[in-house]
């Protein structure tokens, strides 16, 4: 039996792959701002990634709730150079998805929710 | 490599992004926007509006994340967001400013509600000369004996140094002795 590490590391990669270039990196992170596993690129710093990912979750829930529209199911950042993408995965973790300027967003949303609720069933 | 969680808290303008830059290991994320209100300018002229965040290694084995929360109460959503798995906290005190020690203690009421994790409270900017010695503090802020209040400068790595050590002391002396 695979370790928790183990199948959350095997979900992002399997991720990674079938989203090809358009993800620069992803990483699933504790709903506490603390990194589980990250496949980031080297010039993000995971550690601060994990935790402005985990309070943009804080932030979307809050605005959510405050315009009662029930519990966020994503939230997407659009930039000059690139898009950033915020999914729960279960309850007490996250996906943080980095995505490429131009990649296929519907894609790498279909995908980023299967994967998100890969690891929430490990999680 | 294990990693602990603490929580820097405080009303508005304490001193609790200094805290956590003067010692973060890491370029510290900061989330800080030009302030707006009259009466929070005439502080300061930039304010946290989610998080600060930085990394210091205390050791080969042990790794502290330090989360460091907005002030204002209007954040207060924030604050219930960003206890999440701390270990403990901080409250930071402004030692030369009495007049806000009612909001002090609101705050240190509203954490009490969202968390049971161990805190103990940072009497910062004590390199002031009007500031107000750490057992007034105490005694204003109605502080129990069994949690510490440390002088502290927050500009300083050594008094950061000290009171994280001290907080780490703390929420070892709580942890319930192993089951045989």
């Amino acid at each position: 039996m695979a370790s928790r590490q183990e199948q959350i590391t095997s979900v992002l990669e399997r991720f990674a792959s079938n989203t090809g270039n358009d993800v620069a990196g992803v990483a699933a992170v504790g709903m506490d701002g603390i990194v589980l596993v990250s496949r980031m690129s080297a010039d993000v710093n995971a550690d601060r990634v994990g935790a402005v990912a985990a309070t943009m979750m804080g932030v979307t829930r809050r605005v959510s709730s405050e315009i009662r529209i029930g519990m966020p199911q994503e939230t997407i950042i659009k930039s000059d150079n690139g898009l950033f993408m915020v999914l729960p995965a279960g309850d007490q973790s996250l996906l943080a998805v980095n995505l490429r300027n131009g990649a296929n967003l519907g894609l790498v949303r279909i995908e980023a929710r299967e994967a998100a609720e890969e690891i929430g069933r490990v999680i | 490599m294990q990693i602990v969680k603490i929580v820097i808290t405080g009303i508005y303008a304490v001193g609790k992004s200094s805290f956590i830059r003067s010692i973060s290991e890491i370029e510290p994320v900061s989330t800080d926007y030009a302030v707006s209100l009259d009466e929070e300018k005439e502080i300061k002229e930039e304010t946290t509006v989610a998080l600060d965040f930085g990394t210091i290694a205390i050791n080969d084995n042990v790794t502290l994340y330090l989360f460091g929360t907005p002030g204002q109460e209007r954040f207060d959503f924030m604050w219930e967001h960003l206890a999440i798995g701390c270990l403990g906290y901080i409250v930071l005190v402004d030692s030369c400013r009495p007049g806000h020690f009612a909001e002090t203690r609101r705050l240190m009421d509203r954490f009490a509600e969202i968390t049971d994790a161990p805190f103990i409270i940072a009497a910062n900017k004590q390199d002031d000369p009007t500031a107000l010695p750490p057992f007034y503090i105490r005694r204003r802020l109605a502080i129990p004996s069994n949690i510490p209040v440390l002088p502290c400068v927050a500009q300083e790595r050594s008094s950061v140094k000290n009171v994280l050590l001290s907080l780490l002391k703390h929420i070892a002396a709580g942890m319930p002795e192993k089951a045989e």
